[in-house]
């Protein structure tokens, strides 16, 4: 962005126009740059695994030459045998298990996290920032390493029977390691920040209390913030993937990556149907993105909600 | 925050100084060594077959699009034993079913029976968990099947199996583990195969037989005997072209024989050209002699692109390169046969010789005869070995766990013998391009429908490419004949029968405290020859790697 | 006042230190201290572990490894890189979101896009996209009469892959840091940039003395959780370069890629105390890169 010295009326009319063509350029490009790998994602999903190695690139696709087979694959239907009239790929179950852990984790992750940002934000107490720092240093240590202790602790929580696993052992053990998180803690802490403290000393002289002030003052403001948490948070879910195999004894309480990763892999040679597997991986991301459209709202009216007049 | 992180840095040091954990500082691996005889020559005891109720955990990793015929084999065993329950499960992944068993191990959590390569149960085995199957193989009982709903009612069952029955090197490897028990079952076998494009060879079979071997008019060469590293050479002065680029013109190829698996490729070299590699005791002797001049002649055969491996295209697999005619041969999985067929389906403008015929060979190997010595050359240096005919032999197998009860033991080991039995071996072989793993489904005369109008026997399956062979690719069958979509699957089962006779495995064995386990050996052999032919790695410093990342 | 302050605060901390204690502290905790052990075998005895002393060998095991300083050298540029250069990219497209009120909400959900996908999926879509020969980069190289370039395949060089590594990380890495610099920027009283357009100031300046000192809480916060992501880096790699983590066998291995080395053999004799030490020392690592970040942010940032 160049440096310009605004002189009269007319030419700072000429400069925003100059600088509204450059800011759409720029935003212009780099939205293609994120877009192409999307497009080509859905691209593959229509793909056959011949197309998809064809050189050069096949650039564009006819609706007739699209490979629908890869989407209806996820909903065929057993036709014969002991599991007939069964899906082949039992899709609804894994999506409701994924949506059950979902909504759960980011139930409890808002909770803790709003609490905690609350306290480390707003609050002054003694080993504040020494307990905060301790929470940040554990972000630096990959969490797999802790997975088999966490095993262990499962275990003797007693939700890891493999025999008798029922569906509120296998959801307890799948959620309860994920309802914090101190990425999105960090965060609200730093909105929290952004609220002026005379808000809050304000609020202490008309003798309210610190949770309604949490309540009634920072929840509202911080709204975008929270929002934000709570829609990336539940996308967490859809990724997770070992530790959900970890923990569940039966296939029928696993989550979509973990039908996803094999159910296109053949077992015999080892080798993966990417045009499946993409289609499968569109599939289950439609509905984040649905939800995504849906909140998206929310967020600009929450966004335009929180001016706050310092 | 910066003497708030200086702080967490010096409350982690005196964890350091002061961090010690009660831990009992003994370690003991149990062995049981159950001496079982091995003559099965001793009077049958008949007894009455448990009719509890049983439940039967089986932990595979078959998705749920696959299990099919495993559902089928399961309900018509529990209709056999309407006390038994099998209940199957995936778990996802080999690396998930075996961190979960061998983490269940430690806390009691392990199912009845479950799916795992020989590495897998070498690390059971050592954690005591494993159970013994000789228990079973030379038992004397013979169960009178009582329940009269059961659809054998008033059958004999033994619970002994004649091992001759099954295939030599499989059983090899299924006891290869302390005190020389079976504590597995091949289930899902596979081998490698070479396939190779014929109307390219074809177009040379004057030149060939020039050079000395022998081929037919067709292009097909002996499905018995492999050709030698030596005549591979030979065909590489007729098949290569000058440049990596493939001549469609004079029918030449850019590259001659790819690997699909470089972890295969060296650990069966290495036994083709016998140089060291590992041993049953876990030890490894990977850094010898004859296994550097292996490599030197490995890296000689890539520069003149004898040899390629898929990496070279971006790759996993040389099936797609061969299809476009970049590759004249490859080696790979019998599971993954299909891949290597040039169709309709695929684009058209790829395929440089079109839809070509596809043949199906032995594995290429050092010498005729086992024991042989032989002089390989790459034209300015000889490298000499004793030769041995050798083939990998991979897949799963299937085991039964010590923590089950006496019943569920038995019932395990009763639907082992059942998915194992030559009908049914021989239907999971055709369903999913492994093998079978019992010699008798070689003959068995049993008809299995393939589809609703297709039905056939394993013999007359084998003999779908041998009628072709015999015919010189010109059988008179009707286009619209079934056999045709059989045809490769055929030719892949007789030639991996052939190499049957020398199948090998390669030890099996889990991690040491300073040294890698067999599996981890496997990958970073093939990633010793990867940075070979990369020539990111001089031969010499890529076996120096390969010891630094298994021997510490 | 104070100590009812307190009592209080921790009551507030309590739901996620329980958790955290349970899940986090105490198996990071165990991580540590086993990363000391001699010979363990972390299941044997029902599960409560044997070991026959404790030693530094873990540590020296780890060091000896060639592949360690590879993943150290591989880690330390694709953070010191992408951290920066995504941190200011995002900035420049939230405050260009700001000046464009109408197309705003349309632009923002194209780059918002990236964080609902599939991890795996779009690591694949990339590695088909960087394939020397089916690439649509070598194609589009190839309009401008360019050369393919092999950039994740064997023959790669080191630079090529990286670059795909960095394009890789960076595109994945914007979508979230738009988002909080857009939300940040909303929250800035807009009777500043009134008061900077009154003095005739420019957008640079602008952007220099109001933008970045008012949104430097959620800097200093994207720049360290970044960079403790980055040197975390593991999955884009497996998603752009599958298990081999490199065009040639592990050239583009990090250093978590390199702890998951031992992972898989966690219940044999020593693996869960190698891969302990390993994550120790990438704590270690990372603990002085914030240390350094916060140092040298201290004077920019406003609280």
């Amino acid at each position: 962005m160049a440096e310009v010295f605004v002189k009269n009326e007319k030419s700072y009319k000429v400069q925003k126009i100059i600088s509204n063509v450059l800011t759409f350029s720029f935003l212009g490009a780099i939205a293609i740059v994120v877009l192409v790998p999307f497009y080509w994602m859905i691209l593959t999903s229509l793909k056959s695994s011949t197309m998809i190695e064809s050189i050069p690139p096949i650039l564009f696709l006819k609706p007739s030459q699209w490979q629908i087979w890869n989407y209806k694959a996820l909903f065929e239907i057993v036709e014969s045998g002991p599991r007939a009239g069964q899906p082949l790929f039992p899709f609804f179950t894994y999506m409701k298990n994924t949506i059950v852990i979902s909504i759960i984790t980011t139930i409890g992750t808002s909770i803790t996290t709003i609490l905690a940002a609350f306290a480390f934000a707003r609050l002054n107490f003694k080993g504040r920032d020494i307990v905060f720092a301790i929470i940040i240093a554990t972000m630096m240590i990959p969490g797999e390493i802790f997975i088999l202790t966490n095993f262990l602790t499962i275990n003797k929580l007693g939700w890891y029977d493999i025999m008798n696993q029922s569906y509120s052992d296998a959801i307890f053990a799948m959620t309860l390691p994920f309802m914090t998180s101190v990425f999105y803690t960090f965060y609200l802490r730093q909105t929290f920040k952004q609220i002026p403290n005379e808000l809050y000393y304000a609020a202490k002289v008309d003798g309210t209390t610190d949770f309604k002030y949490l309540l009634k003052v920072m929840i509202p403001v911080a709204m975008p913030t929270i929002i934000t948490i709570i829609i990336l948070n539940s996308m967490g879910a859809w990724s997770a993937y070992i530790w959900p195999a970890m923990v569940t004894t039966k296939d029928q309480f696993r989550l979509v990556s973990n039908g996803l990763r094999g159910a296109f892999t053949d077992s015999g040679s080892g080798r993966t149907d990417y045009g499946q597997q993409m289609a499968s991986a569109a599939l289950v991301t439609a509905p984040l993105l649905v939800v995504f459209f849906v909140f998206r709202k929310q967020i600009m009216r929450g966004v335009s909600r929180s001016g706050i007049k310092g | 925050m910066k003497k708030i992180l200086l702080s967490v840095f010096a409350l982690l040091t005196v964890f350091v100084l002061t961090g010690c954990v009660e831990i009992a500082t003994t370690t003991t691996t149990e062995v049981t060594t159950t001496t079982t005889s091995g003559t099965g020559t001793t009077a049958k005891v008949v007894m009455d077959l448990p009719d509890e109720e049983v439940t039967i955990l089986f932990w595979h990793i078959y998705g749920s699009g696959k299990t099919a015929l495993l559902d089928k084999f399961i309900d018509e065993f529990e209709a056999m034993y309407p006390n038994v329950t099998i209940e199957s499960q995936s778990q996802s992944d080999y690396n998930t079913l075996r961190e979960k068993i061998n983490t269940g191990i430690g806390v009691n959590q392990v199912p009845t029976m479950a799916l795992g390569y020989p590495d897998h149960f070498a690390g059971y085995v050592q954690a005591g968990a494993a159970y013994s199957l000789n228990n079973f193989i030379y038992s004397n009982i013979r169960y009178e099947v009582m329940d009269s709903t059961s659809t054998i009612a008033g059958e004999f069952v033994d619970v002994s199996l004649d091992l001759e029955n099954f295939v030599p090197g499989y059983l090899a490897e299924n006891n290869q583990y302390v005190g020389g028990q079976y504590y597995s079952m091949p289930y899902s076998k596979s081998t490698e195969t070479m396939a190779i494009n014929r109307t390219v060879v074809k177009q040379h079979v004057a030149a060939i037989r020039a050079a000395g071997i022998d081929v037919s008019d067709e292009g097909f060469f002996s499905h018995t005997t492999p050709l030698t590293f030596t005549q591979v050479q030979t065909l590489g002065t007729i098949l290569l072209n000058d440049t990596a680029t493939t001549d469609v013109a004079n029918f030449q190829c850019g590259y001659l024989l790819n690997y699909d698996s470089s972890g295969n490729m060296f650990i069966n070299m290495s036994r083709q050209f016998g140089a060291p590699y590992t041993n049953s005791a876990g030890e490894i002797l990977i850094n010898n002699d004859t296994t550097k001049s292996m490599l030197n002649y490995i890296n000689a055969m890539f520069t003149s692109r004898t040899f390629v491996l898929p990496n070279q295209f971006g790759q996993l697999y040389g099936s797609t390169n061969f299809k476009y005619g970049d590759i004249c041969m490859t080696v790979g999985s019998t599971a993954g046969v299909l891949y290597n067929i040039p169709t309709s389906l695929d684009v058209a403008a790829n395929l440089k010789f079109g839809i070509f015929d596809v043949d199906f060979l032995q594995v290429p190997q050092p010498v005729a005869t086992s024991g042989q010595a032989v002089t390989l050359s790459d034209g300015t240096t000889n490298y000499n070995f004793t030769g041995s005919l050798s083939s990998v032999q991979q897949g799963p197998n299937i085991g039964i766990f010590k923590n089950a009860s006496t019943n569920e033991k038995l019932f395990a080991w009763l639907f082992i013998k059942y998915i194992t039995s030559a009908e049914n071996t021989a239907l999971w072989a055709m369903d999913t391009g492994y093998l079978p793993v019992r010699l008798s489904a070689y003959t068995s005369d049993v008809l299995i429908q393939l589809t609703p109008t297709f039905s056939t026997t394993y013999v007359d399956f084998l003999s779908i490419a041998t009628d072709y062979w015999t015919a010189d690719g010109d059988v008179d069958w009707a286009a619209t004949d079934e056999r045709w979509d059989y045809l490769h699957s055929s030719m892949v089962a007789n030639i991996a029968k052939n190499q049957a006779l020398y199948y090998q495995y390669d030890p099996a064995f889990p991690a040491g405290s300073s040294s890698a386990g067999s599996a981890t050996i496997r990958v970073e052999a093939g990633y010793c020859l990867e940075n070979i032919y990369n020539k990111s790695k001089t031969p010499t410093q890529a076996l120096a790697f390969l010891m630094n990342q298994i021997d510490w | 006042m104070e100590t009812k302050n307190n009592l209080k605060a921790w009551l507030y901390l309590a739901p996620m230190l329980i958790l955290m204690i349970v899940f986090t502290f105490y198996p990071l905790f165990n991580a540590f201290i086993i990363s000391f052990y001699k010979d363990y075998l972390p299941l044997a005895n029902d599960g409560a572990g044997s070991i026959t002393g404790y030693t530094f060998a873990n540590y020296s095991v780890i060091l000896k490894n060639q592949l360690f300083w590879q993943s150290i050298k591989n880690t330390f540029v694709l953070a010191l890189v992408s951290v920066p250069v995504s941190i200011l990219i995002s900035l420049f497209i939230a405050v260009a979101l700001k000046s464009i009120p109408k197309l705003k909400g349309f632009f923002q959900t194209i780059f918002f896009l990236p964080y609902v996908t599939n991890g795996i999926a779009v690591g694949m879509a990339f590695a088909v996209m960087f394939h020397r020969d089916y690439g649509l980069f070598n194609l589009v190289l190839s309009w401008f009469k360019i050369s393919p370039i092999d950039w994740i395949g064997g023959t790669a060089s080191w630079w090529a892959q990286m670059g795909a590594l960095m394009i890789f990380t960076i595109w994945e890495s914007l979508a979230f840091k738009i988002l909080v610099f857009t939300s940040g920027l909303q929250n800035i009283d807009k009777q500043y940039y009134d008061a900077a357009k009154i003095d005739h100031a420019t957008k640079w300046t602008i952007f220099k003395r109001i933008t970045v000192p008012l949104l430097s809480p959620l800097i200093l916060y994207i720049s360290i959780t970044s960079m403790i992501g980055a040197l975390k880096a593991y999955n884009s790699v497996i998603g752009l370069f599958g298990e081999k983590l490199g065009g040639q066998p592990y050239s583009m291995i990090t250093i978590v890629a390199f702890v998951y080395k031992y992972r898989s053999d966690f219940s044999f004799q020593g693996f869960y105390s190698y891969a302990a030490s390993a994550a120790i020392i990438l704590f270690i690592i990372t603990l002085i890169f914030s240390l350094i970040q916060t140092t040298v942010s201290k004077k920019r940032i406003h609280y």
